[in-house]
């Protein structure tokens, strides 16, 4: 019923510009508001981040002493190599 | 006799043999070629490679003499159970972690002294100033609970740490690539170049802290800091006076799985750090080894503040000395409702006036 009403919506509800092309109001309607939607959770996800400042820490990055790491093997070795050739899609409209 | 050599391919992992043809290591299996030098070698990294080992000194320590705890008193919660350690004039009479009535229980006496002492560099009101500051801001804490909340009591706690040095030796190997991609009229190439990466080293860790008390929360405690160890002074009781301190109930050997973990991710970053310059990065295997691992007592002071918000306890603390201030806060479902769907509203309107700006240009 939904479905019918939303489609029969969508024939009567478009406009048409100087080039011809038409934009239909209630499909952008309803894309804006799943990217509106999308936004705002993101947003409101971040402020509730902001309520929790408790939680475990995985490393002690800031217990590394300055600059005392010394490496004593440092070896980048080459080992093969492999080629892979694929085929570009082809337009068939030449047909 | 020679040696009898077998060596697996580095790329499907089946026995290589040498290939007279082409002069070189070939794989059966998947075809790929390899100069002997490079399989030699490869092979000479992976027999050096050793396995993993975390040992620590603990430390023995020196215990209190009779007169340096003439004036302490060790204090116990009705509630919690927790032993907690003041002076004899003790101002507050509340537990710091569950915030009930704490009575004396008699002289402190024996046990270990801890080594050093972070003194109190924040007083009693910026504690509480922080408090107003982390409050602030936050748009879905409950109204009320900004207005209504009132903190009885601001605790100055010693929290006792065991302090972690070690000089961290480890050996690690990547397996890397880099990607050239380019095409021309009819296909798209790709030549994947692949690369063994080898690693070894060590780096020094310095006072890698662990919450010594059972009763305060490890991920609370870890969260509050860095402690800056220049500030730590050798430990004199002088200290403790006007304040609470708590008596360690974890042991440094208990601590030394999570010190542990903590110490080889960051060894495994700082060292996956060193490998640069390719598209894709996988670590086979980084063994760590600690060498003359020592533990140190600390106590560090931390301002503990409680509070209960419709039945449910809130716990914030400040780290005295840098006053860094954490703590969960409550969440507001109705204002984390109106914000959704306000904003939903409002980014809704933007998008599709921006579509239609778009389609009328």
């Amino acid at each position: 019923m939904f479905l019918q009403a939303f489609s029969s919506l969508t024939a009567v509800s478009t406009i048409v510009n100087a080039g011809g092309d038409t934009y239909n109001i209630p499909i952008h309607i309803l894309i804006a508001l799943v990217i509106g939607f999308i936004v705002a959770f993101l947003t409101v996800s971040g402020m509730k981040a902001k309520l929790k400042s408790v939680e475990k820490r995985e490393n002690a990055q800031e217990y590394v002493k300055q600059d005392s790491l010394r490496l004593s093997t440092k070896s980048d070795r080459f080992l093969y190599v492999k080629k892979d050739r694929r085929e570009k899609p082809q337009n068939n409209n030449n047909r | 006799m020679g040696d009898l050599f077998e060596y697996k391919c580095p790329c499907c992992g089946g026995a290589i043999s040498f290939n007279s043809t082409a002069q070189k290591m070939k794989c059966p299996y998947c075809g790929t070629e390899f100069e002997m030098e490079t399989l030699k070698a490869m092979d000479e990294e992976l027999k050096a490679e050793q396995p993993e080992s975390m040992e620590w000194d603990m430390p023995d320590g020196d215990t209190f003499k009779e007169d340096e705890t003439a004036h302490m008193r060790v204090y116990t919660c009705q509630s919690c159970g927790g032993e907690i350690v003041g002076d004899e004039n003790l101002g507050s009479s509340r537990c710091p972690y569950c915030d009930s009535t704490i009575v004396m229980k008699g002289m402190f006496a024996g046990d270990l002294k801890p080594d050093y002492v972070i003194p109190f560099k924040i007083d009693r009101n910026a504690a509480k100033e922080g408090l107003g500051r982390h409050l602030k801001g936050k748009r879905l804490l409950p109204k009320v609970f900004k207005d209504e909340n009132h903190i009885d009591e601001i605790k100055g706690l010693y929290v006792p740490f065991w302090m972690f040095d070690s000089k961290a030796d480890a050996n690690a190997r990547y397996d890397a690539t880099r990607v050239k991609r380019w095409s021309d009229a009819r296909y798209e190439y790709t030549e994947t170049s692949y690369y063994s990466v080898s690693r070894a080293g060590n780096l020094l860790f310095e006072n890698v802290p662990a919450d010594g008390s059972s009763k305060m929360d490890d991920d609370l405690m870890e969260s509050v800091e860095p402690f800056d160890f220049k500030g730590a002074v050798p430990f004199q009781t002088a200290y403790l006076a006007g304040y609470l301190a708590d008596k360690y109930d974890v042991t440094a050997e208990e601590n030394v799985d999570r010190v542990n973990a903590r110490i080889k991710k960051s060894t495994e970053e700082v060292f996956r750090n060193t490998v640069q310059g390719y598209d894709t990065v996988n670590t086979v295997n980084c063994n760590v080894r600690l060498q003359g691992g020592k533990v140190k007592y600390v106590l560090c002071p931390v301002w503990i503040l409680n509070t209960t918000w419709k039945g449910e306890k809130y716990v914030f603390a400040m780290n005295g000395q840098t006053g860094k201030f954490v703590g969960n806060l409550p969440l507001d479902k109705g204002a984390y409702r109106r914000w959704l769907f306000g904003l939903t509203g409002l980014y809704t309107v933007i998008a599709f006036l921006i579509s239609l700006l778009f389609f009328v240009i």
